[in-house]
């Protein structure tokens, strides 16, 4: 399925893919000691599917969201 | 065009990035070495400025056989950002407690409302790997394992007991009773030996030895001078013997826990063994198994090292390491290849990734138990139906004599 997008931002994104950028995520602010790492690494906690868990909803035909 | 070398583009739908070849490399291994997976993309030529895109194929070839075209673009054909968890530009954080013989482990932390992941290279000491250990060990005694009982402890006299014992051992000072006991009968785990009983006598422990006659006795294999291995070599051709020295050593353990009478038994299955066996159970069909506290029988097994990753174990005491590499016998078993080589792929790629898995898979698995039935034939503790031809296999091992 295409779809057209309207939206302006989602516009200027659809034009990305003929863009050269930098497509690898910076790692920003301060560095982090082990101790911090490690209680992160042990919590695992996972990941929502979309970035506002929109897959409680619409999940029932894909929870990631493949259409 | 670069030296008869096309450029190479990702076209990805967050943006195109140039990817870097080298002469005489495969196509596919110029993406392999930009961490771009193969089944996502589709080639695309272009032979001259302006010309026409055609569609082609070429993974398998060299480079320099793609000199007819003077760019390449490989279109990713789902909308995701390949680049998005790369290990690249990593930031580097440690040691906490300076020492010799550091580790390295890389952490990715993911920030959902960014949409990014940050990856650090942390620089372990031993020390600070000790220090993981035990609080990782101790999160497992605290909540599942009743205050101030006793657990017997399988160990092998390497660096994984004793970083296992180390943990165990702080965890102990809260009212934990260990009892370690080593299992003899196959030579690697004879020479273990004196290493456990030096181990054992550091943490002011009292080591259990069990001799290779108590365990022909507990599962009924006849003493006529045949190896345990031996046996095993000749009815399983081909097969690795792991997978008898396990139930081995969970027999023994759990004989000697009914016998000073506690239900805590415990080896040293660490991260990647826990999420092997659950990445096996999972593509056959069967719901995950519990972890880090399983119900076999009347005995809990407790896996204290399940939230520890081998790379961090090994830097508790590094030169204990590399005894353990040195006796490392190969594994045949195709199975057993897969199921691991799945796993350090996945952990190497996305770090971190696999403690989700297991956290996830281990709620499952205390939702919904996995039963073992006492197989009275057998006398082990089983889960699903044995084949009869196996069964039959299986017992004439254990029993046969020397022909």
């Amino acid at each position: 399925m295409i779809h057209t997008k309207t939206n302006a931002s989602q516009s200027s994104n659809f034009d990305l893919k003929a863009k050269y950028v930098d497509l690898h995520s910076h790692n920003a602010g301060k560095t982090m000691t082990v101790s911090e790492l490690e209680g992160l690494r042990a919590d695992a906690t996972s990941v929502p599917a979309s970035k506002h868990g929109l897959e409680v909803i619409c999940g029932a035909s894909c929870e990631t969201g493949a259409q | 065009m670069n030296n008869g070398i096309p450029k190479i583009s990702i076209v990805t739908a967050h943006g195109r990035r140039e990817l870097t070849a080298r002469p005489g490399e495969l196509l596919v291994d110029t993406l392999r070495s930009s961490g771009v997976p193969w089944s996502a993309t589709s080639i695309y030529g272009v032979r001259s400025e302006g010309g026409k895109t055609e569609l082609i194929s070429g993974l398998g070839k060299p480079i320099e056989e793609f000199s007819e075209f003077d760019e390449l673009f490989l279109y990713f054909n789902r909308n995701v950002n390949p680049f998005l968890f790369s290990i690249d530009g990593f930031n580097e954080t440690g040691p906490e407690k300076p020492g010799e013989h550091e580790t390295e482990f890389f952490y990715q932390v993911m920030q959902n409302e960014e949409g990014s992941a940050t990856t650090t290279l942390a620089k372990l000491s031993p020390d600070d790997c000790l220090d993981i250990i035990a609080k990782r060990v101790e999160d497992v005694v605290n909540e599942h394992v009743e205050p101030n009982s006793t657990i017997v402890v399988g160990v092998s006299g390497g660096g994984d007991s004793n970083a296992m014992l180390y943990g165990l051992s702080k965890a102990a000072e809260a009212g934990l009773k260990i009892r370690p006991i080593i299992v003899k009968g196959i030579p690697d785990w004879d020479a273990g030996v004196p290493r456990a009983q030096e181990l054992c006598k550091n943490y002011g422990l009292d080591l259990t030895i069990l001799e290779e006659s108590d365990i022909r006795e507990l599962m009924g294999i006849p003493s006529d001078g045949l190896s345990l291995v031996e046996r095993f070599e000749r009815e399983f051709v081909g097969d690795d013997f792991e997978f008898l020295g396990t139930l081995m050593i969970r027999i023994a353990l759990s004989k000697y826990a009914e016998k000073i009478g506690t239900e805590y038994i415990c080896t040293g299955l660490n991260l990647e063994d826990v999420v092997c066996e659950q990445m096996f159970r999972m593509s056959s069909g069967m719901k995950p198994a519990g972890m880090p506290a399983r119900k076999i029988g009347e005995k809990t097994l407790i896996m204290p090292l399940w939230m520890c990753p081998k790379r961090i174990i090994d830097g508790c005491f590094p030169k204990f390491s590399l005894d353990n590499y040195e006796a490392r016998y190969p594994c045949f078993s195709l199975g057993r290849n897969l199921y691991y080589s799945v796993v350090y792929n996945i952990q190497s790629t996305f770090p971190n990734y696999i403690e989700t898995m297991a956290k996830g898979l281990s709620k499952i698995a205390a939702e919904d138990p996995v039963e073992y039935n006492y197989d009275a034939g057998l006398g082990v503790h089983v889960e699903r139906f044995v084949p009869m031809h196996l069964r039959q296999r299986f017992i004439k091992m254990l029993g046969s004599s020397i022909q």
